[in-house]
């Protein structure tokens, strides 16, 4: 049975980890991701699972690996310098295809940055997963409920495609407080077969020799085969454009203006399209919610006839959001940006603003 | 006629691809001959990380999975934490264990994880083409010591069996050789000791295997012996540490 | 009576038998193997202990000692 709980966002998405199966977690503390470390310190024992506090971002995100070899439903949660720190090991699993999960509670900037929320690893999530030019599952989600129900079904889909899945909150979102549905408990897949698991061999069942390099297949030698494996990789990429984009159309239907935003940008945004609603003024909300596979197509459909202009909402200086949107609209349709950088929340009234002056 | 010694059945049915005379073969060969004695070649599984040992599982019948240079006292944490029954070698390079993984190696030392490392220790980067390693000895001519290690400003050989024996949870820290038949029996011994130690009461051990990389010292492999015996093993004597 | 068995496929001609044999009956071949190596030949069969410790040193485990 779900329940209904109030939680801080960190706690929350942790949770929902435990709720949905996880039952390993190693992290190391980082502003505005510490909550969460502390939160599954006792809670995944409780749970029956294991903790470890790493010694690094770097050894947490392998222990992370290591576990998911052992058929394991296992995560990590981190902010943007200990992101930087995983990637080579985020484009290692990408590369054997290990499902896990990691939940990337963002902080503002480059370096050390500001400790406040921020939306500012955006193209460090979605573009690749480190060196290679692989990738995985990226999520948006705009509030605590949706993180938890994202984070509730993310190992189901990474076991699916057997792909790291990267779920995008921000330090808002992890230190907010909010009455959320929790849902039930649910029992993790035997996975002791897959062919990224290694040990608890059955009777008769050949050696697994996991490898982050696909170097076996079809082809004469490694690199035909690896190229040919990363080719097969590419289509499972492709198959997400077709199945997996999420999005939400908020006010859409009779918007004459449009903002696009994702994550907390987008909750900030839809207080300030209320309001302009209010005064008359016809705007609606595009929001992606899977950032990787990223709605492109929903985005090249809309409508220069209808859509007079299009303002973007983020949460980093310089933009990025913004360009990969950009790229996708109708050239006809004037595109405007609203953003704030440095650890400062994009605001309703400033957003409303912007739009008035598209007007 | 009855045969009295042949290819342990853990090892693959191809040939390895190492250099002649290099030692790593003769690691895997003990640690496939160690497994088939204690009945658990099934069962073993290997971290084969990058190094040379990348390589080990294709010469070896048990599981086998890699992990990024330096990481396996990470990987190797996560995966024995969350399967605690299944018997666990971390196979590393020294420059793996005791330079970019120096911190993981450590940690999960101290940690007292239950699995056991073999560190092989041929004083270079193998792979890359013989680089100088925290083991190249002084004044060892390395492709980045071309007049050799210099002690100011590269420092001293890391003898890394000591540094980990210092430490309060590991169980067994030894440091072996594999230059004579008598020190391959003695680090047969080490490796099985190691494994009936995490299989039977669980805890860390770590056995550093000093080897040859006759390709990397530019030696003709016949005289490799000789020169662990004469230099090599005054720098890194062999011996239990501990336990 | 004692016997080695030498794995031409398997021997890489490293040398590293020859010199543990206390018989001293172990030397390279004069023909190379598939790969281009000079692999171990034991020369007078009959001396052989079975001793093993060539085998022991192999690094390819090429070598099976019979008695
Ligand atoms: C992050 C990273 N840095 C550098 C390398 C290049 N590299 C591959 S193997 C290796 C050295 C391995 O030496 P060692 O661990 O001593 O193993 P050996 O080959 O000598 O057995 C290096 C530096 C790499 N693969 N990954
Ligand atoms: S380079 Fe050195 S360590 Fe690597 S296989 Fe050759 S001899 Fe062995
Ligand atoms: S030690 Fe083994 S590989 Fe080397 S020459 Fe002798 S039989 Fe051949
Ligand atoms: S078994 Fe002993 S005596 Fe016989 S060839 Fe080998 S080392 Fe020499
Ligand atoms: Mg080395």
């Amino acid at each position: 049975m779900s329940e209904k709980v109030v939680k801080k966002g960190n706690e929350a998405i942790c949770e929902a980890a435990i709720r949905a199966g996880c039952r390993f977690f190693s992290g190391y503390p980082i502003t505005p991701q510490t909550t969460a470390t502390e939160y599954l310190s006792w809670r995944m024992p409780e749970a029956g699972g294991v903790f470890v506090q790493a010694e690094s971002e770097v050894s947490a995100i392998n222990m992370v690996a290591g576990s998911a070899m052992a058929g394991t439903r296992a995560m990590t949660a981190t902010s943007g310098p200990g992101l930087s720190l995983m990637t080579e090991t985020l484009s290692v699993m990408a590369g054997t295809r290990l499902p896990a999960v990691i939940v990337n509670i963002q902080r503002a900037g480059a370096g050390i940055g500001a400790i406040t929320g921020n939306q500012s690893d955006f193209y460090m999530v979605t573009k690749t997963l480190g060196h290679g030019g692989l990738t995985g599952l990226v999520y948006g989600p705009e509030s605590i409920q949706e993180s938890i129900d994202i984070m509730y079904e993310s190992w189901d889909l990474a076991e699916k495609y057997r792909t790291p899945v990267i779920i995008m909150t921000d330090g808002v979102m992890g230190q907010m407080m909010e009455q959320v549905e929790m849902p039930d408990y649910k029992e993790a897949p035997d996975l002791s077969d897959q062919p990224y698991v290694a040990g608890k061999r059955k009777d008769g069942r050949k050696k697994h020799l996991i490898m982050d390099s696909p170097y076996f297949g079809p082809m004469p030698t490694q690199n035909d085969n690896l190229e040919y494996n990363y080719a097969e990789y590419e289509k499972v990429y492709e198959s997400w454009e077709e199945n997996e984009v999420r999005y939400e159309e908020y006010m859409m239907e009779d918007a004459e203006y449009l903002i696009v935003a994702w994550g907390t940008s987008a909750r900030v945004a839809k207080t300030a399209i209320r309001h302009l609603r209010e005064q008359g003024i016809k705007v609606g909300l595009f929001r992606p919610i899977t950032l990787v596979p990223f709605p492109k197509k929903q985005l090249q459909a809309i409508d220069k006839n209808k859509i007079k202009g299009i303002l973007t909402v983020e949460m980093s200086v310089p933009s990025q959001f913004h360009n990969e949107v950009v790229h996708y609209i109708d050239k006809d349709i004037k595109v405007e940006k609203y953003r704030r950088g440095g650890g400062n929340m994009v605001l309703d009234e400033e957003i409303e603003e912007c739009v008035k002056k598209m007007l | 006629m009855e045969c009295i010694y042949t290819k342990s059945k853990a090892l693959s049915a191809v040939p390895t691809s190492f250099c002649p005379g290099c030692m790593h073969g003769t690691a895997i060969k003990l640690i496939a001959e160690v497994s088939e004695e204690l009945g658990i070649e099934n069962d073993l599984v290997v971290v084969a990380p990058i190094g040379c040992a990348v390589f080990m599982g294709a010469f070896v019948e048990f599981d086998s999975f890699g992990s990024p240079h330096g990481r396996p006292g990470a990987t190797g944490t996560g995966f024995k934490r969350s399967n605690p029954d299944v018997p666990l070698i971390l196979y590393q390079g020294d420059g793996d264990c005791a330079s970019i993984g120096l911190a993981e190696t450590m940690h999960a030392a101290n940690r007292g994880e239950n699995f056991t490392v073999v560190m092989i220790n041929n004083q270079v980067y193998g792979m890359t083409g013989g680089q100088a390693a925290p083991t190249t000895l002084p004044g060892q001519k390395t492709t980045t010591s071309p007049a050799g290690r210099a002690i100011e400003g590269t420092g001293y050989p890391i003898r890394l069996a000591e540094l980990i024996a210092e430490l309060k949870a590991p169980k067994y820290v030894t440091r072996q050789s594999l230059h004579t038949p008598k020190n391959v029996l003695a680090a047969k011994k080490a490796i099985k000791k190691a494994l009936e130690i995490q299989i039977n009461e669980g805890g860390y051990s770590f056995v550093e295997l000093m080897s040859a990389c006759p390709t990397n010292w530019k030696i003709d492999p016949k005289d490799a012996p000789k020169y662990m015996e004469d230099v090599v093993l005054k720098e890194f004597p062999v011996g239990d540490l501990k336990g | 009576m004692a016997k080695v068995e030498i794995d031409v496929n398997y021997c890489k001609g490293c040398g590293l038998c020859f010199g543990v044999c206390p018989k001293n009956i172990l030397k390279a071949s004069e023909d190379v193997n598939a790969k281009g190596y000079n692999y171990a030949e034991q020369i007078d069969a009959e001396k052989c202990t079975a001793c093993k410790l060539c085998a022991i040193m192999c690094p390819d485990a090429a070598i099976s000692v019979y008695k």
